[in-house]
C-alpha cells in the first residue's frame, strides 16, 4: 500500500530532474520577468535587502553599538543569520502564489505544474547566491578570510530547498484553493523571523527551553550558516539536530509532494 | 492518410463539481475516504472516437455543448473523470486567447517561452523565429508586451507559433474566428499545406463553411454526447437541426420516407433531410424551366423554384425560403421573404398557398441541390421551423462557362480611349 505513492514520488523526482534544461530557460525568464517594466530592472531584487542590510549596520553597529557576540562585531553575526532567512522570505510568498501568477500557463499544453514552485525558488536562489556573496565580502571587509568551513555551505543549502520545496508544494497547491494560504504564509514568517534566534542568540533563552527553538526547523539552518561563517562548527557535529532536521525536511516534502499530486488535477478546474 | 490512430478517445466523461465554496472543493480532494461535497454536472457524456492520422476533424456544438472540454482534455490540460485519451505525437493548440502567453512580456519573449515549454532549446526557436514572426504579420507590435495586443493579433501570433513549432497534432479552439478575413484565410491556406504533411488538425467553429471545405470529418456533441460523426456535410445539417431544436436521431433515419401527401413530389435525392413542426409543411415542391418540372436547367435562362404550402394552424407571416448548394455542402445562393422585407399574410388551418420564386440561372455548370423551408421568428427571435426540405432536388446547370468563380457577374463591357 506504501508502494505505490513511493513510486509516484520517485516518478515526480525523476521528472523534475528530466526537465532541468526546460527549468533553466523558465528560471532566468521568471527572474528577468520580475523586474520588468520598472527602469533599474534586476537592480531592485538587490536594492531593498542590501538597504535593510546597511539600515541594520547603522542603527547596531553606529548608533546602538551593540555589544559583539563571541568577539564577533554584532553586524556580521545578524548577516550570517539573516540572509538565509531573507531567502526564506523571498521564497516562500511567491511559490505560494507561484500557479495563480502563471495560471496561463496552466490552461496551455500539457506543461508540468510542479515546475512552477521550482522556478520561484529559482529564481530566488540567485539572489540568495549573491548575499552569499555578499557576506562573504562584508566579512573580508572585517577582516575574516573565507576557510575550509565554506564548504558546508552548500550542504546547508541543499537542506534549506528540500525543505522549502516541500512547503512550497503544499503552501502552492492550497493557495489555488484557498487565497488564504498566503496570508498564513506571511503569518508563519513574521513569527518565524522573531521565533528563530536571528536577531537574538539562543543563550538569551533560559537553558531548559532551548529545546523548544531547536524544533523549528529554520534553527538548524540559520545555525548552519552561523557555523559556517562564525562558530565553525561541521554539521556533522550536530547528530541529533541533522537527524530530526532531515526527518523533518523530508516528511514535508513527502507531504507537499504527495498533496500537489492529489490536488493538480483540480487546478485547470478551479482556475 | 494512414491508418494510424492518433487520438482515440473512448468513454470519455467529464464531470464538472459544483461545489458551494472552495473550501469544499479542497475538503474533497483531500478527503481519505472521498466523501462528496459536489454537485455533479456532466459536459462530456461517454464520448468515443478515434481520430486517424491526417484527418481533419471539425467539431460542431451549440455553446455548451462540451467542444472545449473535450479540446482541452485531448491536449492534456483538463483532466478527465473517466475514460481514456491517448494521443500519439507532439501536440501544439491555441485553446483561448491569453493561454500560453505571459501578457507582460513581448511577443518575442513569449515566442521563445512557448519555445522552451515546447522543449525546444534557445537554438532551436532562434531557427523559427523568422517564420513565426513572418506569419503573425503583427508588424513592430511584435516588441510590445502582449497586453496592449488586439485579441486579432494575439490570435494571429499564438496561430503562428502553434503551426511552427513542428506539431504532430493542431488542436484549435474558436480562437481563429477573431482573425479578420486575410488572416483566416491564411490560416486555412495553412491548414491545408498541414493536412498535406500529415498532421492531424482538430478544429472546433461555428464557421460551417470552413468544416465543409476544410474538414475530412465531423463530429458534432449536443449535450456532452456524441451524436454524429461522419461526413463533414451531415455534420453541417446536423447541427442546423441542433440548432432549431428540431433535432431527435430517429427522424433522421426516416427522413426520406415523406409524408402521407406526398403525390407530387419528386425529390430525387434519397439522402435529402426532413424536419420541422410541420404547422406548416411544403407538401409539393418542383423546379420549373419553360413551364416543365426539370432537373437540369441551363445556364442563364429563368427559372423558377416552386412550393406549396400547406397550413395547419393560424400562422402570420411565415417566412419561405429557397437555398441552393453545390455538392461539397456549400451555400451558393438563397434568398428568403425576410431578406426580401415582404409580408407574407396571415394564413388559416387548411390553407394551401403555392410560393413561387422566379429569377436567372446565372451559376457557372455543375451539379446543385435545392433546399426548400418554411420557418417564423418566435417572439424571443429564435428560428421555428415549421417544415424545412435540405437538398431535396438535385439538378444540374448545363451551358458554357465564359466566367471563373461561382456566378457569372453577367458585366457590361466597354472600352474606350480615354
Amino acid at each position: 500500500m506504501l508502494l505505490k505513492p513511493l513510486q509516484h514520488l520517485i516518478y515526480f523526482v525523476k521528472d523534475i530532474y528530466r526537465s532541468k534544461r526546460m527549468l533553466l530557460e523558465l528560471i532566468k525568464n521568471d527572474f528577468r520577468q520580475q523586474y520588468l517594466g520598472s527602469y533599474l530592472g534586476i537592480i531592485w531584487a538587490f536594492i531593498q535587502p542590501i538597504v535593510t542590510i546597511l539600515v541594520f549596520w547603522f542603527v547596531f553597529q553606529v548608533g546602538f553599538k551593540s555589544k559583539p557576540i563571541n568577539d564577533f562585531p554584532f553586524i556580521l553575526w545578524l548577516v550570517a543569520g539573516i540572509v538565509p532567512w531573507f531567502f526564506m522570505a523571498d521564497s516562500w510568498p511567491k511559490t505560494t502564489g507561484s500557479i495563480l501568477e502563471y495560471s496561463f500557463l496552466v490552461k496551455q499544453v500539457m506543461f508540468k505544474i510542479k515546475l512552477l514552485p521550482v522556478i520561484k525558488i529559482g529564481s530566488s536562489i540567485l539572489i540568495h547566491l549573491f548575499f552569499i556573496f555578499f557576506t562573504l565580502m562584508m566579512f573580508w571587509f572585517y577582516g575574516f578570510s573565507p576557510d575550509i568551513y565554506i564548504l558546508q555551505l552548500p550542504y546547508y543549502l541543499f537542506s534549506f530547498i528540500v525543505l522549502l520545496m516541500g512547503v512550497s508544494w503544499l503552501s502552492s497547491a492550497l493557495q489555488v484553493f484557498l487565497k488564504d494560504s498566503l496570508h498564513c504564509v506571511n503569518l508563519i514568517l513574521q513569527l518565524g523571523f522573531w521565533g528563530t534566534p536571528i536577531f537574538w542568540s539562543k543563550s538569551m533563552m533560559p537553558e531548559n527551553i532551548q529545546w523548544l527553538l531547536k524544533l523549528n526547523p529554520m534553527y538548524y539552518i540559520i545555525q548552519g550558516y552561523r557555523d559556517t561563517f562564525i562558530n565553525k562548527v561541521w554539521f556533522w557535529e550536530y547528530t541529533n539536530l541533522s537527524l530530526y532536521f532531515w526527518c523533518f525536511a523530508l516528511i514535508t516534502f513527502v507531504v507537499g509532494a504527495l498533496t500537489f499530486k492529489q490536488l493538480k488535477p483540480h487546478f485547470a478546474d478551479v482556475l | 492518410m494512414s491508418e494510424e490512430i492518433v487520438v482515440s478517445v473512448s468513454n470519455l466523461t467529464k464531470v464538472f463539481h459544483l461545489y458551494n465554496s472552495p473550501l469544499d472543493r479542497l475538503k474533497e480532494g483531500l478527503h481519505p475516504l472521498r466523501k462528496k461535497y459536489h454537485k455533479d454536472f456532466y459536459s462530456l457524456n461517454d464520448v468515443s472516437f478515434d481520430i486517424k492520422k491526417g484527418e481533419t476533424v471539425g467539431i460542431l456544438g451549440k455553446n455548451g455543448a462540451g467542444k472545449s472540454t473535450l479540446l482541452k482534455i485531448i491536449t492534456g490540460v483538463l483532466t478527465e473523470s473517466s475514460g481514456t485519451v491517448t494521443t500519439k505525437g507532439k501536440i501544439a493548440s491555441l485553446l483561448e486567447l491569453g493561454a500560453g502567453f505571459n501578457a507582460e512580456m513581448t511577443g518575442i519573449e513569449n515566442i521563445y517561452l512557448n519555445g522552451t515549454i515546447m522543449n525546444f532549446s534557445r537554438e532551436e526557436m532562434d531557427k523559427k523565429l523568422q517564420g513565426i514572426i513572418e506569419f503573425a504579420d503583427i508588424g513592430e507590435y511584435i516588441d510590445h508586451p502582449v497586453k496592449c495586443y488586439s485579441s486579432g493579433m494575439f490570435a494571429r501570433l499564438a496561430f503562428a507559433v502553434a503551426i511552427n513549432v513542428n506539431a504532430e497534432i493542431l488542436i484549435v479552439d474558436e480562437a481563429l474566428s477573431v482573425g479578420d478575413a486575410a488572416f483566416q484565410m491564411k490560416c486555412f491556406n495553412k491548414f491545408q499545406e498541414l493536412q498535406d504533411s500529415g498532421v492531424t488538425i482538430l478544429f472546433v467553429t461555428h464557421d460551417l463553411e470552413s468544416i465543409i471545405r476544410f474538414c475530412t470529418r465531423g463530429i458534432v456533441l449536443d449535450t456532452g454526447k456524441t451524436v454524429f460523426n461522419s461526413l463533414p456535410k451531415e455534420a453541417v445539417d446536423v447541427f442546423k437541426q441542433i440548432m432549431t431544436g428540431s433535432y431527435s436521431p430517429d427522424k433522421n433515419e426516416a427522413e426520406s420516407d415523406g409524408r402521407e401527401n406526398n403525390t407530387q413530389k419528386i425529390s430525387n435525392n434519397n439522402n435529402a433531410l426532413e424536419y420541422g413542426n410541420n404547422k406548416a409543411s411544403i407538401v409539393d415542391y418542383s423546379l420549373i424551366m419553360d413551364n416543365k418540372p426539370c432537373t437540369v436547367i441551363e445556364n442563364l435562362k429563368d427559372y423558377r423554384v416552386t412550393m406549396q404550402v400547406k397550413f395547419s394552424e393560424e400562422i402570420s407571416n411565415p417566412i419561405f425560403a429557397v437555398s441552393i448548394k453545390d455538392l461539397k455542402g456549400m451555400e451558393i445562393t438563397g434568398v428568403n421573404t425576410h431578406q426580401l422585407k415582404m409580408t407574407t399574410g396571415v394564413f388559416k388551418p387548411n390553407d394551401v398557398i403555392n410560393v413561387n420564386f422566379d429569377q436567372c440561372a446565372n451559376f457557372r455548370s455543375g451539379k446543385y441541390a435545392l433546399s426548400l423551408g418554411c420557418v417564423t421568428y418566435t417572439k424571443s427571435g429564435e428560428i421555428e421551423v415549421f417544415n424545412r426540405l435540405y437538398d431535396v432536388i438535385l439538378f444540374e446547370v448545363i451551358g458554357s462557362n465564359e466566367f471563373c468563380g461561382f456566378y457569372d457577374m453577367q458585366s457590361k463591357l466597354e472600352i474606350t480611349h480615354a
